[in-house]
Order: C-alpha cells, then structure tokens, then sequence
C-alpha cells in the first residue's frame, strides 16, 4: 500500500504535490465537476461581498456603488440593540451546542438499544416528523401549550406539581431561552439523529460480539465499541456545528417572540428584519451577514485545529 | 341653402369621430407588465377580462397593447421584487407598498419619475378628479396633501394615489361580552348608558375580573387585555404601539412615545396588571394566530372588554343581508346564536382625550410605482397614463375589470350602485381586478369608480351610520404628514425602546419611575433629531 | 442468548415512548384541524376528535389543477436534483477521501470556505440571469448542486472504510472509476442513503429558489403553489387593507387550511423515509474483509 505523504519541508511538499495530478488523474476528473461548481457558483457571485464596504444603489450596480469603507459595521456596533442581539445570539446558539448538540447522538445510542426491531421503526419515523413542521405551525401549537390562562403545561404545573403561579415561558425573560432550547430539540433531534443512526448501522457486529466474549457489560460496549465508532462523524458534526453559532435560527426566534423578550431573545437576525431589511438597505444586511460569517468562519478554523491536537482528524 | 344644410349635417355625423379622434390618438404598442398582489390562479382570467380589455382597448381607442400580469408571492414580495429590480427583470408597474420604501427606491434609481403636466397631459380627467378634490369634490382641502404624496422632494410624481376617506375613519370599535354585562347587571340598551369616563370603565374592567361573570366559580376571567391598553393609552391623549407628532402646547412637536401623560397611562396598567385585571397575555396579544382580526382571547371569554377589530369584522348578520362579518361569525359559531356582543363608546380621560389614532383621508394604496428604464421610454409611459384614464373614463372598461360580466358576477341597482354576486375567492378566481395597479392604486379614480367602490357601497354606508352615534370627533392625528429625513434611520430602534419599556414597566420588570431615564434614553437614540426635525417641519408647514 | 429486561430498558423505553406520544399528538390534533371548519381552531384546545368534520380545507387545496403540475414539477425535480447531486457530491468526496490526494487540505479549504462566505442573493440572481438560466428547471438544480456540508460528511464516511478492499479490485486491473462503483459505493449505502434523503427533501420542500427565478407558473413547484392556495382562502379577509397584513398571510390562513395544505405537502416524502431505512442494515461491513 502505498501512501504519499505531503514531503519534507511544507514549501517541498506544496509543489511536490502538483506531480501528483498526473498520477491520479483519475481521482483529479472525479473532483472536477465539484470544482467547477464551487468556482462559478460560489466564488464568482462572492464578489458581491463588496456589498457590505459600499452604499448600494441599485442604477450604479455593485461596482458602480460608493466605496464607505465600514460606515456600516461602525453603525451596527453603535446600536445598542445591535449589541445586545449579539450577546443574545451567541448565548442562545451557545446554550443550544452544549445542551442541543448532544441529544441527537443519545438519541441514535438509545435507539440502539431498543431490542425490538418493529419499535425501533416505529420510533425512528415519528421521531423525525416534527422536522416537517415550520415554525410557523410550531410556534402556533407552542403558544397554546404554554398560554399561562388555560395551557396544558400550566394546568400540569399548578394543579398536579403544586406550583403557585403560571410560568408565562413565552412572556418571560427567565423562561424563554429555555423554550427556545427546549422546543428546538424537540423539533430536531429525530431528523438529527439520522446520520449517528446510519453510522452506527456501519459498526460489524463482530466487534460487538468480541466485546461481549471480553465480559463487556451493555453500557461498557456503548461505551468502547460504539462512540468510537461514532466519534469521527461526531467531530466533524461538531465542528461543522461550531461554524453555525451565530445562526441562533431567525424563523424559531421571529415566531415566538415579542417586545416583552427581546432582552434575552431578540437574535442579530429578527434585529436586523425590524430595520426593515426587505427594502433597500442591501449593503448593512451583507455587512452583518458577512460580520456573522467572519466569526463562524474563525470558530471552525479554530475547532478544527483543536480537535487535529486532541483526536489527530479535522476536516482538513 | 341645401349645401349648407349637408355641410353642417356632415359636420354633425363628423363630430363624434373627432371626439374620439380627440381623446387619444395613441401611437405606441407593445406589451406592458404588471405585477399586482395576486390572491388567486388567474391564468384562466386571462380570457375573461384580460384578453376582451386589450380587444376593447384596440377598437375604441386604437391601442394595441398586451397585458402581462407578473406573479410575485405576496408574502416575499419585497424581496423578489428587489431582486428582479437588481437584475433589471422588473416588471414595468409594480408595488412600492408605503412612503418610506417609495424614497428608498427613488433615491437609490429604482423607479421612474415624471412630472406633474405629463400626467396632466396624457391622463386629464383623472387628473382633473384629483386636483378637485376627488369624489364630489368632498376632499378639496386635501388636494396639497394628495400632491405631496404623490411627488418627491424634487417636485416630480413617482406614484398616483388617491383619496380615502376611510383611511381617516377609526378602524375599531370597542365592545363588551353582552353575557358578562348582563351577569353583572350592567344595562347596554344604549351606548348613553355604558361607561364613558375612563374611572366609570375601569371600575367594570375590575368588575369582570373579580366578580365571576362567567358564573363557574373560579376567578379564571380578566378585564381587558392588549387592545385595550392601547384604548386606556389613548385616553390620555397618546399611543401605545405607534409614534404620533402631537402638538406639545407650547407651539412645537412632541413624540407621543415620550409624552408626561404616559407616566400616568403606565401607572394605571401596572395597576391593573398587579391587581389582576388586565391579561398577562397582553404581550402576546389577543390573537392566537390565523386571521388577525379574531380576538381569541375575547370570543373565548377570557377577556370582557376589547377593542382589537372593527365593526366589519363584527358585523351582525342582516346587516347587509348575509351571515355577518367574518369574526362575527366564529363568535356566534362558538359562544352559540343567542349570544351577542355590544358596541361601546370610548373611555375618556382626564382631559378629555378619547379614542386612538386615524390618518388622514388620501392615500397610497398599495404604492405603485414605474420601473425606471421607462425614464427613457416616455412613449411607453404615456400610454401607461392614457390607460389609467381609460379605466376611469370607459364605463364598460372599468366594469368588466373591475366587477365582472355583468348579470353573471353582479347586477346595477337604480340608484346606479352595483350588487355583487361573487364572494371574494370566486372574484380572485375569475380573475377580476387583476389588472388593479394599470388603472390606478386599487381603487380607479373617477367619480363612476368611487361612487361604486366606496360612496356607494352599502358596507360604507353601514360604517358611517353607525359613526354618527358614536364618539368620533376627537380622534387622533399625526400632526406630521409625510416623511422625516431621518425616520428610516431611528424608526426600528425607538420603536423598540418604546415597545420594551412600556411592556417591563407595566408587567413590573422595570419600575414606573425608570419612565424619565427611558426618556433621556430615547431621546439619545435619535429622538432628539427626529424631534428637531418634525418641528422644523412643523414650522414651515403651519 | 437472551438478556434480562433491566431498569436501563425500562427507563429507556418511557423516555422514547414519551417522545413519540408528544408527536403523534401533535399530529393528530392538526389533522383533526384539519377536517374541521375555522371557528374549531379558534376555540383554542387539544383537539383529538373532529367534531364537525369536513372536507372543505381538502377541496380547496385538491382542487386547483395547479397541485397536480406542482406535483409534478416537484417530483420531477426531487429526482433529477437528488441523483445529480448525489453523484457529484460522492465522486468529489471519494476524491478528496484520499489522503495522497494533491494539496488535499487546500481543495477542502476552497470547498469549505464557501459555506461560510456567499455573496447574497442578488449577486447569485445576477449570475443565473447571466448564465440564462432564468425560468428554467435548472436553475432549481444548478445553483445547489454540491454542497459542502454533504460533502465533508461523505468525504469523512469514505475515509472510515479500510484501504485494502479497494487496493485488492485495483490490483486485478480494475481502473480507480470502476473501483468506485462497484466496490466503494456498495459499501457505503448508509451515508448515502442518508445524504440522498437530505437532498431528497431539501428539493421537495423547496420554494424561495423557485420564487426568485422562475416566472412561468406552469414550471411552479408543489410548496409555491400551495403557498398560493393558503393565500386565496385567505384574501377575503386581507380586504380591507393595510399593506403590512399581507405580509403576515402565512400566519393569517385559517388552522384547518394550514393543516390540510402541510399533509397535502409533506405525505408523500414522509413516506420515503421508511425505504431509506432498510439501508441502515447492520452488518454490511461483514465478509468483505475476508482475505
């Protein structure tokens, strides 16, 4: 088996590697397509970018536009209703890795669990239904649910757990985050979950099976067959993940919030839809995308490269 | 003798073709598209009132033009449209939707702008009409107001729109639970009757809270909920949820989102909320989703008092001969035939102050506004202008666009009104009023259009019945028509202050005397500049 | 050999059982929504029961002859787009897979970049427009075709399968394409399965990409259509208006037209899932590393 490895010195290796095209010119003709797409799909539009430095008027076009340099970041990070989304958005996304990144995989563990093949169907395709939902329908069914007058979570609440005041969740600033992080889960999980599902249906038995003649107990060959089966998929999730944390999801946030959450609630996203983004304000809507996107993109480089040091892999 | 008899009878025969003649001898042809709110399929309208209009068009005017309706999702509209503009895709008539986006699209190039004599000049009746004072003339004191609508700072019109009286009519009305009313003992024979200083309403609001009216024996019911906060604001001379210029007293402008008298609307809800009379739903409103205008909270008898919809929506049936307005109906469908609800005046305050706010009577409708390219098509846009005065002046035209066929969609009364046989879904179906946008901002103006869409409606006629018996002349206006510079620039961020504020005051999160800090707050905000700038405004235009 | 039911089991099965129940709730209560009249859905509750059933939201949404070309454009497009997608993306990720791929890290740098810096939406419009392709079916499959998220995920389920299976096809003369097919990608039918799904519905739920470029309403997909459909029932209430309402329509369609319009939407792909489960099979790793 042979492996070439990118040569001694990195400046060698880098023009080293142009000798392997011709060597694997097979290879090189499968991932032509992919490149070709990313180059006239992704990267002649990015020019747009420009957007975000210049004042856009739609008779001039992108290039004939004024150059203003960062009037428009200058103006975002002047709000303090901007500040606060910031803070907001990040908490929230936060909250939603740590607790919501999780329950997919100890979704998928659980399921392997199940012994009974036919319930393991059953709960594997409800599961995923409520994925289907928009938010819209969602946050229609949520304000009900939750309604401090007469919905069944209160009802529960003050009548059978004893508690002496309705929980407004969608009305209080204490309980919406956890709504939000809550609900989320619930939506996604089963959807998910899929691709630890497909993983895990990957691992050969034998292992399993060796693990078992050792004197492996249930929760031991979870612990040492299968997450490490799972953990390059988990990495690459997670750090995939990571690079999405200042999308804290606008339809979620925008359908159940009002003006007496926006203190923990209002998100980068539903503050800049107040601005009126639906006119013609393209330029300071490309500023904060690209300002969000900056971050993200730091985040994933910095994940990648924490995880390469822990675990060896990363995406590249 | 005889020859100047046949010259003067030829000339006789002769002069209804030079009238026509006269009207427009219009040159130009080609297609022209338009991209309306579209509420249904209309493909197969294409040959029930497109085709046949661009048939009529070509034999009594000689205009061979071809219409093309464009779909463009409603929801998104926004932002396909300015999409299409970006790519030079638009089409040649579309939606600007409100003043604020109009200026947006006009300074940026986005839209075509003309001057006012070549509207005049290729549009004259409808122009006429307007700069009398629309329908009647009834609108005469308006007509500045309708030209500075129209126009931009620099003078020239980039849309046409038109006078609505109803814009300037209040769109809710306040109402009772007739149930509860009746538990309690409260007599409604007459509005005279009902509560009509704000101490006397909120004495009944705490009545409903506390009394049981709906007899279960639990104390699950609450006075009053989000609209009438906005109804207890506007006792005191302010707004809830919007930003009016009011007059300060002292011979300037003052912002109602900072007015003294909030401080005391404040104290009152805060009082309300602590004591169990207002809803603590309020923030979430009292609608649940689905059409807007049904008040959950109200129908369901959560709530007694409410003043979210308006008498259209809770419209009895018989009224207009059919099952009632379209709230109205759920209500009876779930409280039971028998029940009713009772139309209320309005609580007013200390000063005397009543109500919430109205506009004024012109409007722009849905903002049409014209692709810039046809900036360099003058040709093209004075046919637009000669078409829309074929709308408001070919009564056959109109009809057919805007009613349907007549005996089959509707019928003329003999006083010239129109009965309409189509429900709203079959009208969107048929395709009728789908070339809307092409003869005006919706409604067509000419007296004949007016007086069919408006003057003459029987629904109208219902409103302003039942306005005569209610309280109606102190409503609220913003003293300031039109634009501030800078409202695109603070707009979103003081309406959320305000919004927040008045919310965590009153819920208890903030105390009430954080109301003077949340005005310095505002006004560092921005508030000062748009201040400045409405009293200057106010200054020149006294 | 079988085990003893334990507590873990127990608690495992209340906890997903409980899961479940919350979801076939919600379900049931919008689809008894949605064989009721409107003025159910405002008297608020849990509805498990229809109790004046109906089938008005069914008609109007069945019976614009609009659903069924929207039906047919969607499926049309689903198929066309998942396969295409599918394999490029697998090809492209079976590429990079190889750890001796030339400049390896920079290709996957290139790639990844882009999920995070795009241009917008008008300079995307610009370059469709530029390419022609307005109001056409392949501006619903060429702007999306490849994406990098797939990708990476493919790329990383390649690189778990072990190197001698391939080296043992290729050493009897079988070229690096033909490997690919008929050894690689029988063994990678879970990730594909699972991607294919992923792409599977990203097309049929699609619907602001056909908004932006598509005109011609014969060409409109099954989401549009009844977006349009869920605005009809609904104008009769928009009448008497001020231009913000109309922007809140989705909310604005009563519950019962909603409900109808999402099982009219979504029943035919919920329908795929269970195919795709059959290829989540374990085992089919065994007996191909024998020898």
């Amino acid at each position: 088996m042979t492996t070439q490895t990118a040569g001694g010195g990195k400046r060698n290796g880098f023009l080293a590697g142009f000798a392997g095209y011709k060597k694997q010119y097979a290879l090189c003709l499968m991932l032509l397509p992919t490149i070709v797409y990313f180059i006239i799909f992704k990267y002649v539009p990015m020019a747009g970018l420009m957007m975000a430095f210049k004042d856009f008027k739609i008779n001039a076009g992108i290039w004939g536009s004024p150059w203003v340099g960062l009037k428009h970041f200058e103006k975002a990070f002047a709000s303090r209703t901007f500040l606060r989304a910031l803070e907001n958005t990040i908490v929230i996304s936060g909250l939603k890795i740590l607790v919501g990144f999780p329950m997919p995989i100890i979704f998928a563990l659980l399921l392997n669990e199940v012994r009974s093949l036919k319930y393991k169907k059953i709960v594997q395709t409800v599961s995923y239904l409520p994925h289907f939902l928009s938010w819209v329908v969602v946050a229609g069914l949520l304000n009900q649910l939750l309604s401090p007058n007469n919905g069944a979570v209160n009802y529960i609440l003050t009548k059978w757990l004893g508690f002496e005041k309705a929980l407004f969740f969608l009305g209080d600033n204490a309980y919406f985050r956890g709504t939000l992080i809550v609900s989320d889960i619930w939506k996604e999980v089963g959807w998910g979950s899929v691709l630890y599902i497909a993983t895990i249906s990957g691992i050969s038995p034998e292992l399993y099976e060796a693990a078992v003649c050792d004197g492996a107990t249930r929760f031991q060959r979870l612990l040492h067959v299968t997450l490490p089966a799972l953990l390059p998929t988990i990495t690459v999730m997670l750090i995939l993940r990571v690079g999405s944390v200042m999308d804290a999801g606008f339809d979620q946030v925008f359908n159940l919030y009002n003006s007496a959450v926006y203190k923990t609630g209002d998100i980068i996203d539903t503050y800049v839809y107040r601005e009126g983004l639906g006119d013609m304000k393209y330029s300071f809507s490309t500023a904060v995308g690209l300002f969000k996107n900056a971050i993200g993109f730091v985040l994933v480089v910095a994940t990648n490269a924490i995880t390469k040091k822990i675990n060896g892999s990363g995406i590249w | 003798m005889k020859k100047l008899l046949v010259i003067a009878l030829c000339l006789m025969l002769a002069l209804p073709a030079f009238a026509m003649a006269d009207a427009t001898p219009i040159t130009w042809s080609g297609t022209i598209s338009v991209a309306p709110y579209l509420f249904g399929p209309w493909d197969e309208a294409k040959d029930i009132v497109v085709h046949p209009t661009e048939q009529l068009m070509k034999e009594r005017y000689g205009l061979d033009v071809t219409f093309d309706v464009v779909f463009v999702e409603n929801a998104n509209y926004r932002e396909i449209i300015n999409t299409r503009i970006a790519g030079g895709t638009a089409p040649d008539v579309f939606i600007g939707g409100d003043a604020v986006v109009l200026s947006q699209y006009y300074d940026q190039g986005a839209i075509a702008s003309w001057e006012v004599d070549f509207f005049k000049e290729n549009a004259p009746a409808t122009y006429e009409f307007l700069n009398n004072g629309g329908y009647q003339g009834r609108l005469k004191d308006y007509v500045d107001m309708f030209w500075k609508l129209a126009c931009a700072d620099d003078g020239k019109m980039t849309t046409v729109p038109y006078f609505d009286e109803q814009s300037a009519m209040p769109s809710k009305t306040l109402m009772y639970r007739e149930d509860w009313l009746d538990a309690l003992g409260v007599a409604h024979d007459s509005p005279d009757v009902l509560p009509k200083t704000l101490d006397d309403f909120v004495a009944l609001l705490y009545r409903f809270a506390n009394e049981d009216p709906d007899g279960n024996g639990v104390k699950d019911t609450y006075g009053c909920s989000e609209s009438v906060v906005r109804a207890i604001f506007g006792a005191y001379g302010s707004s809830y949820n919007s930003r009016l210029w009011l007059e300060d007293g002292e011979g300037g402008l003052i912002a109602s989102d900072v007015k003294e008298s909030n401080k005391d609307a404040l104290a009152l809800l805060k009082k309300l909320y602590d004591d169990g009379v207002l809803d603590p739903e309020f923030v979430t409103g009292e609608n649940n989703g689905g059409y807007w205008a049904v008040n959950h909270a109200f129908i369901n008898g959560v709530i007694g008092a409410s003043c979210h919809a308006s008498i259209d929506h809770y419209r009895r049936p018989d009224v207009m001969g059919d099952n009632g307005g379209p709230v109205a109906i759920e209500w009876y469908a779930i409280n039971g035939a028998d029940s009713d609800f009772v139309y209320a005046p309005w609580p007013a305050g200390p000063d005397g102050e009543y109500g919430l706010e109205v506009g004024y009577p012109v409007s722009l409708g849905t903002g049409y506004a014209y692709d810039a390219r046809l900036n360099d098509d003058p040709d093209k846009l004075a046919a637009i202008f000669k078409i829309m005065d074929i709308f408001g002046t070919d009564d056959e035209i109109m009809l057919l666009n805007c009613w349907g066929i007549e005996g089959e969609d509707y019928a003329v009364n003999e006083d010239g009104s129109l009965t309409n046989f189509l429900n709203t879904t079959d009208r969107n179906e048929k395709g009728i009023r789908v070339l809307r946008g092409l003869f005006g901002p919706e409604k067509v103006n000419s007296e004949r259009g007016m007086f069919l869409d408006f003057y003459g409606d029987k629904t109208i006629k219902n409103r302003l019945d039942f306005f005569e018996n209610d309280q109606c002349g102190m409503y609220r206006k913003n003293v300031v028509r039109g634009l501030l510079p800078s409202a695109s620039e603070y707009n979103s961020e003081l309406d959320t202050l305000r919004n927040e504020t008045f919310v965590a005051i009153i819920t208890g999160t903030q105390p009430l005397e954080s109301y003077e800090d949340y005005v310095q707050e505002w006004m560092d905000r921005g508030g000062d500049i748009l201040t400045e700038e409405a009293n200057e405004w106010y200054a020149e235009n006294k | 050999m079988r085990e003893k039911v334990s507590w873990a089991d127990v608690l495992v099965h209340i906890i997903l059982t409980l899961f479940i129940f919350s979801v076939v709730l919600t379900f049931v209560h919008m689809l008894v929504l949605s064989f009721s009249p409107g003025y159910v859905a405002t008297k608020g509750g849990l509805h498990l029961w229809p109790e004046d059933p109906t089938l008005d939201n069914y008609a109007k949404v069945l019976k614009s002859k609009y659903i069924w070309l929207g039906y047919k454009n969607t499926i049309l497009r689903t198929l066309v787009g998942t396969s295409l997608s599918l394999f490029i993306t697998a090809m492209g990720a079976y590429a990079l897979s190889k750890a001796y791929f030339p400049h390896r890290a920079y290709w996957t740098l290139l790639i990844v970049f882009t999920m995070f810096f795009s241009g917008g939406l008008i300079p995307n419009y610009l370059l469709v427009r530029d390419l022609g392709l307005l109001d056409t079916f392949a501006s619903m499959i060429l702007p999306g075709m490849v994406s990098a998220y797939n990708l990476v995920i493919m790329r990383n389920y390649f690189q778990s399968l072990p190197e001698e299976i391939e080296e043992s096809c290729m050493i009897d003369g079988a070229g690096r394409f033909r490997t690919f097919i008929s050894v690689v990608l029988p063994l990678s039918k879970p990730i594909l399965a699972t991607v294919a799904l992923w792409l599977a519905v990203g097309h049929w739920n699609a619907w602001f990409d056909v908004l932006i470029y598509i005109t011609d309403e014969t060409r409109f997909t099954l989401q549009v259509v009844l977006r349009r459909i869920l605005i009809t029932g609904t104008q009769q209430m928009l009448e008497s208006t001020q231009v913000q309402e109309m922007n809140d329509y989705l909310q604005a369609s009563p519950e019962g037209l909603k409900g109808a319009a999402i099982f009219v939407a979504t029943l035919p792909i919920l329908c795929v899932y269970p195919f795709v489960q059959r290829y989540f099979v374990k085992g089919i790793m065994v007996g191909s590393l024998k020898g």
